[in-house]
């Protein structure tokens, strides 16, 4: 009897120990740390307001905005046609769908530059693609888009030129935060895309 | 490479003919270690019967090593098996009203379909109870929704959670579980026994 | 003696085990979900309410699936499952000679103290498995088996509360 349940035991610790020894396998779809690293490093994914604007007003259609706040700034305030995933559901299946979408310049932005910096680095290590951080976030989109300011007369021409456009782009988003929040642009862009392979359903 | 059903591998309605089948060895495999006897299964808590907890590990154990073994030769693909997400507040509350009722009502949902199945009265009335208990659940689910969902840590594995590699974890618990068998069986011979 | 020969009748607890976590694999590997239970009971609620109360089912989220239309909540994989753990016990119990209807307790209580106990267990169980996400077999055992955190917290407080309360409920086992 004693025999058998250590010959079982030793079996055991060996499967045990193998497991221990084997070499960690990541999940294939994380990114390994190293070029997850090279990644953050990488300036590229950073949009200024100025590109989303002229995007917004040529009526691009290959970009998704993605706003990474909570659920109480995303109803006092958004960029037009942006679609809310709150930062701590970022990794939720159910959103899988929308950043997947290979064709899309999927675009994050917060207050600031920060949490759409989070929500960029957990779908880079979801080795997510074509994904971007809009520069500064919300508060420059105020300041540089809707508020603009007159450069010093001194300024060279290009600053004139920025300016004339955000001046423009101004008008086109209404002026005001108040006013855009009511823009007709659509809130949600329903994109559904067909997936194969989902990840099972649970629950007990 | 599985799992095969979520790969639509395996399509449609076969999903519930597998969980059917499934479900006759779950049942059976419970049946045939007595876990359709509620005294047999509170004897974990006294001392006198260890058979939950040997069962409980042993399993739990075989799936794990079974699973991380299948992953290393590619053989599933873990990233599509489902992981329960962790909601620590409610997930420890749970557990604790769940602890009460075990041994309060000596059985566990999985149980008591099993022990209800060969005629156990008990087992019937706590399924009912179970009933009761969901409803009662449902009916007040607004003044817990905010509770539930609180303290999400995502779909979070524990040896992560440890700060561990993956390996040294499954290999600390099986000789945890090793441990409690030597242990349990030690244990057993000590406490006076109780007839049932 | 006694007690030996009626342990001998059940399944060796490792093999038994064993057995178990080979259909858990199983069920990992074809289905890519875990066992349950409290999950098909949960459906046999969602679709009573959702039949009586369609409205009140409608209007509450928890019973939501129950009130909308299209497929039934009872067609569910859990509920299947636990059909099958039915049958399953059911065969087991009749090979080894165990079908029989009776009230299983203590000699120290009555078989009515027993089914209030139980009953008692079940809504406990009950509203435990919706806070807890899962039972035993659905949270703590498959938790367990994908190493998730949620699982073995579970499973300690399952079995850290069953322990606790243990002594003040002696009479209702030993």
């Amino acid at each position: 009897m004693n025999i058998r349940y250590a010959f079982v035991s030793a079996i055991a610790i060996l499967l045990g120990a193998v497991l221990m020894f084997l070499p960690e396998k990541q999940l294939k779809i994380e990114k390994n740390p190293v070029d997850l690293l090279l990644a953050i490093n990488d300036e590229s994914r950073w949009i200024s307001t100025d590109e989303l604007a002229h995007s917004i007003v040529e009526k691009d259609p290959y970009f998704l905005l993605i706003d990474v706040r909570s659920e109480d700034e995303y109803q006092t305030f958004s960029l037009p046609g942006s679609l809310h995933i709150p930062l701590d559901s970022i990794q939720s299946p159910n959103y899988l769908p929308y950043l997947q979408q290979e064709g899309l310049r999927k675009i994050f932005y917060s207050n600031t530059s920060a949490k759409a910096t989070q929500a960029w680095v957990l779908s880079k290590r979801r080795n997510l693609s074509n994904i971007y951080v809009l520069e500064g976030g919300v508060n420059r989109w105020v300041e540089t888009i809707l508020n603009p300011v007159k450069p010093a007369s001194t300024a060279p021409q290009e600053e004139f030129d920025l300016y004339s456009f955000r001046v423009a782009a101004s008008q086109y988003f209404g002026n005001s935060a108040e006013e855009t929040v009511e823009s007709e642009a659509p809130k949600k862009p329903m994109i559904q895309v067909s997936r194969k392979k989902k990840a099972a359903q649970g629950g007990c | 490479m599985g799992p095969l059903v979520t790969q639509d591998i395996i399509g449609g309605n076969w999903n519930f003919v597998l969980a059917f089948i499934l479900g006759l060895f779950f049942g059976g495999v419970l049946e045939q270690a007595g876990f359709s006897s509620s005294r047999k299964l509170a004897g974990v808590f006294y001392g006198y019967d260890f058979v939950v907890l040997r069962v409980f590990f042993t399993a739990a154990i075989t799936a794990m090593v079974g699973l991380l073994f299948f992953h290393y030769f590619e053989w599933i693909d873990l990233s599509l098996v489902y992981v329960n997400p962790t909601f620590w507040p409610s997930a420890l509350t749970g557990g604790a009203i769940m602890g009460l009722g075990f041994i309060v009502g000596g059985f566990c949902p999985g149980t008591s379909v099993c022990a209800a199945s060969i005629g156990k009265i008990d087992a019937m009335v706590f399924l009912v109870g179970i009933f009761i208990g969901i409803s009662l659940f449902g009916f007040t689910y607004d003044w817990w929704v905010d509770f539930v969902f609180a303290g999400d840590l995502g779909r979070i594995k524990v040896y992560d959670s440890l700060g561990m590699r993956q390996g040294s974890f499954a290999f600390m618990l099986i000789a945890v579980a090793l441990i409690a068998f030597y242990a349990t069986r030690w244990i057993e011979k000590r406490v006076k026994k109780v007839e049932y | 003696m006694e007690e030996n020969k009626q342990a001998s009748k059940y399944m060796n607890p490792y093999l038994a085990g064993f057995i178990l976590g080979l259909v858990l694999l199983a069920s990992f590997y074809f289905t890519g979900r875990g066992l349950g239970a409290s999950g098909a009971v949960k459906s046999v609620v969602v679709t009573t309410v959702g039949t009586v109360a369609p409205e009140f089912a409608s209007s509450t989220l928890f019973f939501e699936s129950g009130a909308s239309e299209g497929e039934s909540p009872l067609k569910s994989w859990l509920v299947f499952e636990v059909l099958g753990v039915l049958l399953g016990g059911l065969i087991s119990g009749a090979f080894a000679g165990r079908l029989k209807l009776k009230v299983e307790h203590s000699p120290k209580i009555s078989s009515k103290t027993r089914l209030i106990a139980a009953v008692l267990g079940g809504i406990l169980f009950g509203i435990g498995s919706q806070f807890g996400r899962g039972c035993t077999s659905g949270a703590a055992l498959s938790g367990m088996a994908v190493l998730s955190t949620a699982g073995f917290i579970s499973m300690l407080a399952i079995f850290g509360t069953a322990f606790l309360f243990a002594y003040f409920m002696r009479k209702l086992w030993i």
